[in-house]
């Protein structure tokens, strides 16, 4: 089956998209519960799946070793899929293994819908989903390159190779796969052109009143809410909202001239990439 | 010259040195036998076997391998080891000592629960969160800052059916693989552990183990640890109705091999086993970690 990567930086508004593809895919559970989505949340860095597949404790391997085993087990899981649509989580750059291979497959078997979220925005909501201040959450946005010190413990999903934030939207658009873009913001202001267009990428049939629908169903607020009610399995740690405040421009009232200009530099290298590539 | 060692429940007569586990007396027959020994393994092609990306099972002989470091054959009898020698010793016993192991011991009609357990008072308490999620450190703050508990097992608990097929738990023996971070959180600077190879700080750690099969008790299960801090989480229906059943089937080590093998029907009856006889609940923050450290 077509493997399609739901590709973003963290907090860009991934797991909103999967929330309004199950609403989408399922208007008979809509609301759907985001605690118990009937589509799957299988990230591509879940440990689980790999270790239940190869049979063996992936701590063994250095992050290296693990990555390279990944492609195999990623058309594993193509190949088995049972959902109506293999759609993946993924917050891994677009990056090549040592023996050259994309870690994330090549084209025709994988495509990526890319979503694009204001950097400003992302170090405001990332820092709250990080922990950390707004300072070290722009300068980990903002360090090139991969980060080679990984082997030091494991967590439930394998390490990410997130690079900077501009490195990680370029890795995406320069890839050889089929790349969809589409805006954090337009999914906001721009709602059903937006995610008409996603829709037709994913080449799901569904005209515009269902997909109305889903957006309705899949409002902010609502997410907001059944999260104040019921928790939410991604929050990052105790009394940390996952669903905080989802409005686009906030991070220009929050973050210092500093740390403005610094990501300015990011977007900048960006919307020079978008305007050459001319994806947008 | 061979030397033999506890393993889940089994005796390994091998001639290869496994420092992690307790030697036994050859003579020790309570236990069954699974020989490991070195030899060349040629994977085979044949379409005989039900393969998987790094596997291929067959009713009476299987093999595992993982490219560049080990190649195994598996039969009732034992297990035949073809590794390569430019990795360290520490890595290929690590490796046999899991999947390997598992299909041995599954031609053995014996299913592991991968989980971490710890003795509490005259049962098993077992820990299962998603890969990665604590539940190695979760056993070992148990036996750290609890009254009396012992390590079961880290990775792999055998469990065979006793009498009125009561499930029993079987101590692993072979420590508990910790990483800096979670060795630091609970303390073992001084307890003795072994490396694991040379290019990661994940150590196996020798803890207090316990050293017979005791009933399984109750399992706790969470998806990771930073989730059953959050108090909002009350997930009850998860463990309603036939879910235990389907909890014991999903979390068996190795379940993909299990039919192939031809054991499903031994499976079928050993998850039915632990779903009436013991109890799986929802980890809960304050039962684990009552006492901080």
């Amino acid at each position: 089956m077509q493997t399609y990567w739901l590709a973003s930086y963290p907090k860009s508004g991934n797991t909103w998209f999967r929330i309004f593809l199950a609403n989408l895919l399922y208007p008979d559970r809509a609301p759907v519960d985001p605690n118990q989505l009937p589509i799957s949340n299988l990230i591509a860095s879940a440990r689980g799946p790999f270790e239940e597949i190869m049979g063996f404790n992936s701590s063994l391997l250095t992050s290296e070793e693990s990555a390279c085993l990944r492609p195999t087990l990623d058309r594993l899981i193509a190949d088995d899929w049972q959902g109506k649509i293999c759609l993946r989580k993924v917050h891994d750059a677009y990056t090549f293994l040592p023996n050259g291979q994309p870690l994330l497959g090549r084209p025709p078997g994988y495509k990526a819908l890319y979503i694009l979220r204001d950097p400003w925005d992302v170090a405001v909501s990332a820092a709250n989903h990080w922990g950390l201040s707004i300072e070290d959450t722009v300068d980990r946005m903002c360090r090139r390159g991969p980060n080679k010190n990984q082997d030091t413990n494991a967590t439930e999903q394998f390490p990410q190779q997130l690079l900077s934030w501009s490195e990680h939207v370029l890795s995406w658009l320069h890839s050889p796969l089929e790349v969809c873009l589409i805006r954090y913001e337009d999914m906001h202001i721009n709602a059903l052109a937006t995610f008409r267009k996603a829709v037709k990428f994913l080449s799901l049939q569904y005209d515009d009143r269902c997909i109305e629908q889903a957006i309705r169903a899949s409002e902010f607020k609502n997410l907001q809410k059944l999260e104040a009610e019921g928790g939410f399995i991604e929050s990052p740690r105790q009394g940390a909202k996952f669903f905080r405040k989802g409005i686009p421009g906030e991070g220009l009232t929050l973050l210092s001239t500093d740390e403005l200009e610094k990501l300015q530099d990011q977007r900048k290298i960006v919307n020079q990439a978008i305007l050459s590539i001319g994806v947008d | 010259m061979n030397s033999c060692y506890y393993y889940c429940g089994f005796k390994l007569d091998t001639a290869l040195e496994f420092p992690e586990l307790r030697h036994l007396e050859s003579d020790e027959i309570e236990f069954r036998t699974i020989s490991i020994r070195t030899g060349k393994v040629s994977i085979p092609t044949s379409n005989e076997f039900y393969s998987g990306p790094n596997w291929a099972i067959g009713p009476n002989e299987s093999y595992w391998w993982l490219d560049g470091v080990l190649r195994s054959r598996i039969t009732l009898e034992g297990v035949t080891i073809d590794a390569s020698r430019r990795v360290s010793a520490g890595l290929v016993r690590a490796l046999i000592l899991e999947a390997p192991m598992i299909m041995a011991m599954q031609y053995h009609d014996a299913f592991c629960l991968a989980v971490s357990a710890v003795t509490e008072g005259n049962s098993v308490r077992a820990f299962r969160f998603l890969p990665g999620g604590g539940s190695s450190t979760a056993a070992g703050w148990q036996i750290r800052y609890g009254d009396n508990y012992t390590l079961v097992s880290d990775t792999l608990l055998m469990v065979s059916l006793g009498a009125q097929d009561q499930p029993l738990a079987w101590p692993q023996g072979s420590g508990l693989l910790l990483w800096p971070k979670s060795r630091s959180l609970l303390k073992l600077e001084d307890f003795p552990m072994l490396e694991v190879r040379s290019e990661l700080p994940l150590r196996r750690v020798m803890l207090p183990s316990a050293d017979r099969a005791l009933p399984l008790g109750k399992i706790e299960t969470a998806a990771m640890y930073r989730r059953i801090r959050q108090s909002l989480q009350e997930d009850t229906n998860l463990l309603k109705a036939r879910k235990p059943f389907r909890f014991a089937a999903l979390r068996t080590a190795g379940r993909l091999w299990i039919d192939p093998m031809g054991r499903s029907e031994e499976h079928f009856r050993w998850c039915l086993a632990i779903a009436k006889n013991s109890k799986i609940e929802k980890a809960s923050h304050d039962n684990l970690y009552s006492q901080e450290g």
